[in-house]
Order: structure tokens, then sequence, then C-alpha cells
């Protein structure tokens, strides 16, 4: 098939991955309750208010965010195998690349809408401006980065008992470079004269070179 | 001769080192229609998931119309028609959408006609617009019927297509599979596993029995290397 | 194929030279090279880290190498291989890391330092330990499980550059307390008995990969046979 249809055909699946997604909307509700809670929960322990906030909040953002997307993520094909489409999917003439870049599409639409709803809710709650569109930026490439890593794991279901439990942790290692180029480039923007520019190379690079690898190796996978 | 619908070579499959498939060698002519038989854990869905490609095959070969069923190629995929014991259904979705998607995927021509035409056939028309999700076993069955059709298939690959249809349901899948007259000349080849042996003799052109993973009994000729 | 026939050689040649290697090791490290000036015996640990560090970036290379060819070929001796190699992988990180913290508490009086090379060491042990978690957890001769794995192993090795680089801004991009130069310049004679530690510690890397890998396909032999073992007893019953 040309490259056209399966853009095409790319297209629909990412559609119906979003329709479907939005009629059931459990795993994304406890995503968003997780990262809620979480937040809360780091607030309290270490009393985020006044000065302090700046310096700890780059971390607490992104420890939020990784645990509940990869946990989300690593769901994400978890329906589709019960439902017995991932199956009738990889039965059809569709490319398992397609698959992949529609499921990971889905994945990190939802989990940019989840992010940047906290994102101004912790503005409004430490009162820092955190709704910058810097901020934004280094958060959309982020989690491009570690969802195209997460998703690609989530496709193959390791054990069935334990598959989704064991996957985030394996995941976690991986994802060190990120981590770090994140909470960095998170922290250098909140300052004002600091320097982003590099993090953001970083985790530009770790994004490309995540989904490159991911994209080639999913049809391995099957 | 005839031309080689489905064609097994040595085809085994191992689970923890045990054989549930074990040099399985079949030939199966175009246009024919084979019961597949066997007790419980005989191989026949191991057998069936190989031939649709899910399943990676332990040793041995396996070809549908020529194609390598290991290669996986998009030709191949595009003739096959599966229905295994599990629905392969968008559960949040109606009929109509999931057939549109797979309709879309298959690139199937004047694909709004098509549904309309094998839903009706299979007689859940009255439900297109319901949740699948809603439905019983039998009305997901009936859709797995249209489903499988909708890309018109050469190759029908069936484990228990009965399950969960009631006496009306059974009509629909030997008018539409099992016992369908031909429309067109070229002709569509069944291998459906069943337990309904006593049915078989009506629709069936010949039959396989597994036992554990082995061929006991069979019409069809042995495959003489 | 020739590398059929060097590896065939296997057990002829690398114990005995492994052997002597190591003989001729300890003999340089511990009595021919010079005590070092400011560090005293303790430096002599070098001798062995720093080999420790290459193996098991080699026996890591052998399993991602073995990870693609599962996935190409789809052989489960290739499989095998690639978690006999981690096993040995890990062994010699630890070894390092050991080494490391042992040298490090007199010279640097702490045992550990958050430098770019322990941590991305550290960080490739838990990468390798998760590889292995996975796949013993599993079914050894499941494909999905192999898959999987594979694939892992294989994003965990291409991601150790990235992780090197990430490490390495992290800590230069902070202040950090300047710690000495070390070892700007090694003596010839330390240069020399580096070499052989090197060479030494690298063969018997090699030998318990090989070690490794034959465990791996007696584990896989014996499930098969095991398994007809049971088919034979359910089919007398």
């Amino acid at each position: 098939m040309t490259f056209t249809t399966q853009l095409e055909i790319g297209l629909k699946l990412f559609n119906a991955n979003l329709k479907q997604a939005w009629r059931d909307k459990t795993n994304w509700m406890t995503a968003g309750m997780f990262a809620i809670t979480a937040l809360l929960l780091y607030s309290f322990a270490f009393n985020l208010t006044g000065g302090l906030v700046r310096n700890l909040l780059p971390g607490v953002i992104w420890t939020v965010f990784l645990f509940s997307g990869i946990f989300a993520t690593a769901q994400s094909f978890q329906q589709d195998r019960q439902n017995g489409i991932l199956d009738a999917l990889k039965i059809s003439p569709i490319h398992p690349m397609t698959i992949y870049i529609a499921k990971t599409l889905t994945n990190i639409l939802m989990l940019l809408l989840i992010e940047f709803a906290l994102l101004l809710g912790a503005t409004i709650l430490f009162s820092e401006p955190l709704f910058i569109p810097q901020l934004l930026l280094i958060v959309t490439i982020g989690t491009i980065g570690y969802t195209a890593l997460s998703t690609l794991l989530s496709a193959i279901n390791l054990d069935r008992n334990n598959g989704g439990l064991l996957l985030p942790v394996l995941a976690l290692p991986l994802l060190v470079p990120l981590l770090i180029a994140s909470v960095e480039a998170t922290s250098a923007s909140l300052q004002e004269e600091a320097n982003t520019a590099p993090w953001i190379l970083l985790l530009s690079l770790f994004t490309i070179w995540s989904a490159a690898i991911a994209t080639l190796m999913f049809p391995l996978a099957d | 001769m005839q031309d080689l619908a489905i064609e097994t070579n040595r085809l085994t499959r191992r689970y923890d080192g045990l054989p549930a498939l074990n040099r399985v060698s079949i030939q199966i002519t175009s246009g024919s229609r084979i019961a597949l038989l066997g007790n419980n854990g005989s191989g026949k869905t191991t057998l069936l998931t190989i031939l649709s490609t899910l399943l990676q095959s332990s040793e041995g070969s396996a070809t549908i119309l020529g194609y390598d069923v290991a290669k996986k190629s998009t030709a191949l995929r595009n003739m096959i028609g599966f229905i295994r014991h599990q629905p392969m259904l968008y559960e949040n979705f109606s009929p109509v959408e999931d057939l549109e998607l797979f309709a879309k995927i298959y690139r199937v021509s004047d694909a709004r006609e098509q549904i309309r035409r094998l839903l009706t056939n299979v007689g859940i028309w009255h439900l297109r617009d319901e949740a699948i999700g809603t439905f019983s076993r039998g009305q997901k069955q009936r859709l797995m019927i249209a489903k499988a059709l909708l890309h018109k298939p050469k190759v029908l690959l069936l484990d228990e297509p009965e399950i969960g249809l009631d006496q009306s349901g059974l009509r629909v899948l030997d008018e539409l599979i099992l016992m369908r007259k031909e429309e067109d000349s070229s002709p569509i080849t069944v291998l459906a596993a069943t337990h309904r042996e006593e049915r078989v003799d009506t629709w069936a052109t010949g039959f396989v029995r597994l036992e554990r993973g082995q061929i006991i009994e069979t019409t069809l000729s042995e495959n003489t290397e | 194929m020739i590398l059929n026939n060097i590896y065939e050689l296997r057990w002829k040649v690398l114990p005995p030279a492994a052997g002597v290697a190591m003989i001729g090791m300890a003999a340089l490290a511990l009595i021919t090279a010079p005590t070092e000036v400011v560090e005293g015996d303790v430096q002599r640990l070098l001798y062995v880290h720093l080999p420790s560090a290459l193996a098991s970036y080699f026996a890591f290379s052998v399993t991602a190498v073995c990870s693609v060819l599962f996935l190409l070929k789809r052989d489960f001796k290739w499989d095998s291989a690639a978690q006999g190699a981690a096993i040995v992988g890990l062994i010699f990180t630890l070894l390092t890391l050991m080494t490391g913290s042992l040298w490090g508490k007199p010279i640097w009086g702490v045992y550990w330092q958050w430098d770019p090379r322990i941590t991305t060491t550290l960080i490739l042990f838990l990468i390798f330990s998760a590889y292995l978690i996975a796949r013993k957890s599993t079914s050894l001769d499941s494909d999905k499980s192999a898959r999987f794995c594979s694939i892992y192993a294989i994003i965990g090795f291409l991601d150790i550059p990235l992780i090197h680089m990430s490490v390495r801004w992290w800590r230069t991009l902070h202040p950090q307390p300047i710690i000495a130069k070390l070892n700007p310049a090694l003596p010839d004679e330390m240069l020399l008995v580096t070499l052989v530690s090197v060479l030494a510690v690298i063969l018997v890397a090699a030998w318990f990969i090989t070690l490794g890998i034959e465990t791996e396909l007696l584990s896989q032999r014996l499930l098969k046979l095991k398994a007809i073992g049971k088919a034979n007893i359910s089919e007398k019953s």
C-alpha cells in the first residue's frame, strides 16, 4: 500500500482511537486523578508555598507527569487487546507502523490535555506562572518522548497477569535522559536569567531518538 | 491438478516446549469446505491462528493461495477472513462505526452499500447504531460474520463460528458461509473448526481430525514428500 | 563458516588463555606495578576497575547484537545468548561499581559521587537488571517475552550514549565541588599493567559469556526434554 493510503487509514484509526478514548474515559480519568492526588500530596509533604516552590516544582511536576503518563499508556493497548481489536488490526492489511503511530498520537493528545490542565491548576495553587509558552513547549516535547517509548513497550503483552504493572517499572530506567532534561529545562524556564536552550536540545534529541527507534521497532514486535 | 488454497508442511507450534501442533501437513484445494474436528486442546485453534498470520509457527511452513503465511504480506491479509473464539469488535462503537473503519482499512469500495447489505443479511440492521458492548454473544457473532465477509475474502478461517448463535443465527451462518451459493466465479475456501459433528455432513466437502496436535483422520490427500 | 569454527574452539582456547592472562595480571598489578605516590596501594584497584567496566560494555554489546539477531531470525538460540551475556555484564557492572566505591572512599572521602560515568554505569545496571527480571519472570520459550526483552535490550543499549550525555550535562551545568584531576597521564609502566589487565579481564569475560550462553542453551534443551517426558507420561496413562 502506498504512503497516502496508509496516512488516510492512519487518520481514520487515530480518529477511532480518540472516539474510543472519549467514550471510555476510565483510564484517563484514573491517570488525571492520580496526578492531582500526587500533586496535592507533594504540596503537603514539601509545603510548596513561598520561595521554596521554584526549586522543587520541576521535580514535582515531572515525577507526577511521568508516573501518571506511563501508568496510563501502559494500559493503552490493553483495551484493544481485550476487545480483540488489536488482533483484528494485526491481521488486516494495515501496516504495523500505522497502528503504532495512531495509538501513540492518541496517547500524546490525551496526556497533553491532562498535563496542561494540571499546569493550569498548579499555577493557581502555587501562584507561580506555570502556564507559559516555554514550559508548554517543554512539556509537549517531553511527553512525545516518553509516550513513544511506553506505547511501544505496552504493545507486547508480557504476561497476562502482571504485564500492565511490570511495564512502568521497566520503562523508567530508559527515561533517565528525559527526566534529567525535562526537569532541568523546566527549572531553567522558571528562572529569569537561566538558559533553557541546551536542555530543550537534549530533550528534543531524546524525543527524536525514542520516536524513531520505537517506530522502527514496532513492526518487529508484531 | 486443482489450485491449492491452503497448504501446510510439517507445521509445528510449541508452548512451554509442549507441541500444541505437531508436524501437521495438509493440502486444501481451492473452493473446498473443510471441517476441522477434534477435542478441546487438540490444536484446532493453534492451526487456525497460525494460518491467520497472528501466531508464529515454531517449525514448518504454511502457504495460503501461494503466499507464505510467515511473511504476513498485505496481499495475503486482504484475502483472509477470520472468525475466532472471541469477538474482535470495538465494544463502545456501533456496528456501522466498526465496519466503516474496517471497510476503510481493507479499502472496500461501495462500503456503505456493503455494510447495509451484510448487516441486513445477518439480521442486525435494526441494531446498527447501538453500542456493541450491549450486544448478546449471538448478536456479536452475527456481526463477526458480517465483518469477516466485508472485504470479500477468498479464504475463510472459522474457529467454532456457531458460538452463541440461535437457530436463525445458524441459518444465517449456513446461508452466508457454509452452504452459500457461489455468486461469482472465484470460489471461497472455508476451513472451519467445529464441535457440531452431526451437522458437518450437510456442508463440508471434507474433514481433518486432530488429536494432541496431530492428524489422526482425514479425507484430504496426504501431503507426501 | 569461520565464526562457527572459532566458536568451536572456545573450550580449548579461552580457559587456558584467560588463566595465563589472569596470572600475568595479578603478578604485574600486585608486584611489578609501582605504588602510586599520592594514592598508595589502593590505586591498584583500578587495574580491576577499568577492565571490568570495559568488560561489562563488551557483554552488553553482545546482548544487544544477539537481541537484534533474535528479532531478525526468530531463533531462540540468540535469545539464550543475549541472556547469558547479560548476566555476565551485570556481574562486571557490579564489580566496577564496588571497586570504584572502595577506591573512592579513601581518595574522595565518599563511597559514591554523582559523577557522569558512575551514574551511567548504575543506570546501565538498572536497565539490564530490568531486562533479566522481565525475561526470567516469563516462560523460556515464550516468543512474546523474548521479543519484548530483545526490544528492551536494544533500546537500553542505544540509550547509553544519551544517558551518558544527559548525566554529564546535568553535573557540569551545575556548580559542583572541584574534584582533583587524578591520573592525568599514566606513567608507561602503569599503562602496560593496565593494558595487560584489560586483556586478561576481557578474556575472562569472554569465557564467562560462553559459559552463560551454554547454560541458557542447556536450560532451553532441558525444557524441551521435560516436555517430551511429560508428553510420554500422559500418553502411557
